[in-house]
């Protein structure tokens, strides 16, 4: 049995429900727009009887806000992922093939990112069209935002491996998406925040992420000269980190469930 | 083969440990089909789920070919098949097809290679019309048929069965038992069932294991199982009302049954009795139709020991 098997199984799992709940994703999709909208708006400046915005502050937030919505699935879907596969019962069948269940959401998470990345696209060109912005998201920024999206994806393991021994932990992850929205520098710049908040921010996969491709995309930083900076090399000592931490305590909770018999209950 | 040494698994329960298994020691062949039983909570579910990776033990250790499952030998697993929550196994919102290609991806397999296998049970289970209907719309029989149709898809060694005909119907129930045993007799494959369908287990079993709270009772065949808990019984078949003699004779005797029905009667008497009635009803001059030797079933011999 190869690995790329499991892989491809979850991705076409991921693939086969987005085809039958494709309304919750497009439902789902329309309702953030909605929200960004809401966010533009609200900072617009109404005071001569016609909205006016700044265009580079609304381009700022549109990378800060397409990469939370990335965030919002890698924090809480592989949580709920594996709660409703304990829910429904399937969890142990999967649970008996010869490699640990990590594998499994490995899977889930690259067929997540393509789809995520087709609605993204989306987004961007909706916004874009909508704002009259001009972004020009290059290969570095986007590399940048691979290794962000693993970091996230870390997180999202952690949850997902305390969800099979607690089970439902539907808020916690909700509060932590709402965490990232606010606190990393996505929509808010985290000038405004008190100084503690700004070094703790520091701390979160997404925030070191964020900044870097910011750099890139609307400075003109040179990919070269960004990755000589120290911010990178802890923006990937961060990364890892979390990566690790994600694996290691997903692995330790997947042992703690089967030794206590928790994986088939609900 | 599969074996078990010394078995056990405690599950902890706030401040104190609870026994699931303790001390099982078991040795399970090829070309066999092995029936679990015992009462609820006898450990039958533990045991399963400790034969196949999804619960640790507390001690003892799992040999799949004398290999140890336990720590960490997992790949052994790609020889194990199983059902363990029958129809709850499989994805409600695929189509039967659509479970098969997940499934048969995730066992490394491709629909290619699983098709001709598939669709052989397809067949036997009377499935091919609703290969595209989503696994929700479909009865509850059809739905454990899936489920066995998956557990099978990589051609096990071991198959692991817990209730495998639940919500079935007769037929289907019919064709489920003689796939399991060409699967094992035919296809030398070890299958180990847990079932409260007794009469199925007998049916199907070659090899019993019965558990109560959480040790093995008893290991071997159903015959040594019901001969050694159980007295050979003999069904008399009489032609008389047994009204009109003195009932009390049979009636306070332990083990009698009497079913009267016009001039009719069939006494259920246990070995060591039999010369005493027999006499009592010569001198009765009740005749005696018929004298026939029969095994109590383990369905019987099971719901003995419950009173017991």
């Amino acid at each position: 049995m190869k690995i790329t098997g499991i892989i491809l199984a979850e991705g076409y799992r991921e693939f086969m429900y987005f085809k039958r709940y494709s309304l919750e994703r497009i439902s789902s999709t329309i309702m953030l727009i909605f929200i960004f909208i809401g966010f533009v708006y609200s900072s617009a400046d109404f005071s001569n009887g016609t909205v006016s915005y700044d265009k580079v502050v609304i381009a700022h937030k549109v990378v800060g806000f397409l990469v939370w919505f990335f965030a919002l699935d890698a924090v809480g879907h592989l949580s709920s992922a594996i709660r409703e596969d304990m829910h429904i019962g399937i969890l142990e069948q999967i649970a008996l093939s010869p490699y640990p269940l990590i594998y499994n959401l490995y899977g889930r998470s690259i067929s997540r990112f393509f789809i995520n990345l087709s609605i993204a696209a989306i987004m961007f060109l909706l916004f874009t069209f909508f704002f009259g912005l001009k972004i020009n998201i290059g290969f570095p920024a986007f590399l940048v935002f691979i290794i962000t999206y693993a970091g996230l994806y870390g997180m999202g393991l952690t949850f997902a491996g305390l969800t099979l021994v607690f089970k439902r932990l539907g808020p916690v992850t909700t509060i932590v998406r709402f965490f990232l929205l606010i606190f990393t520098g996505a929509v808010i710049p985290l000038s405004v925040f008190p100084g503690f908040l700004q070094k703790f921010s520091h701390f979160i996969p997404m925030t070191e992420g964020l900044n870097i491709m910011k750099a890139l995309i609307f400075n003109n930083a040179s990919f070269f000269y960004v990755v000589s900076e120290k911010n990178f090399l802890y923006f990937i000592f961060n990364t890892a980190v979390y990566m690790f931490l994600g694996i290691k305590t997903f692995s330790y909770f997947e042992k703690r469930a089967r030794k206590d018999g928790a994986l088939g209950t609900y | 083969m599969l074996e078990t040494i010394c078995l056990a698994k405690y599950y902890n329960n706030g401040s104190q440990l609870v026994k699931a298994l303790d001390n099982v020691t078991l040795t399970f062949e090829k070309g066999k089909v092995y029936g679990v039983v015992g009462h609820n909570g006898a450990g039958k579910t533990t045991l399963i789920k400790l034969l196949c990776g999804l619960v640790f033990p507390t001690t003892g250790s799992v040999l799949i070919d004398k290999k140890p499952l336990y720590p960490d030998n997992f790949k052994l697993l790609s020889c194990i098949g199983a059902i363990l929550e029958g129809s709850r196994n499989i994805f409600w919102n695929l189509t039967p097809i659509q479970n098969v290609r997940y499934f048969s991806m995730l066992r490394g397999l491709s629909y290619k290679e699983v098709a001709p296998i598939v669709e052989n049970y397809f067949e036997i289970f009377e499935l091919k019309s609703k290969l595209d209907t989503p696994v929700r719309n479909l009865s509850q029989g059809m739905k454990q048929k899936i489920a066995i149709i998956v557990s099978l898809l990589h051609n096990p060694d071991i198959l692991l069965l817990d209730e495998p005909t639940l919500g079935l119907d007769p037929n289907s129930s019919n064709s489920m038992q003689k796939l399991i045993r060409d699967i094992a007799v035919n296809k030398k494959k070890l299958v180990i069932i847990t079932s409260h369908q007794l009469s199925l287990i007998e049916k199907l079993s070659d090899e019993i294991v019965f558990l109560s709270k959480g040790t093995v009772c008893y290991h071997g065949s159903i015959k040594g199982f019901v001969s050694g808990k159980s007295k050979q019984m003999y069904i008399l078949k009489l032609n008389s009302d047994l009204r009109s003699i003195n009932g009390d004779f049979l009636k306070n005797r332990e083990f009698v049954e009497i079913n009267d029905k016009q001039n009719l009667a069939t006494l259920s008497i246990p070995e060591d009795e039999l010369n005493t009635v027999l006499r009592y009803l010569v001198s009765k001059n009740i005749s005696i139709l018929s004298v026939e030797k029969r095994m109590p079933t383990l369905e019987e011999v099971f719901l003995n020991e419950a009173t017991e």
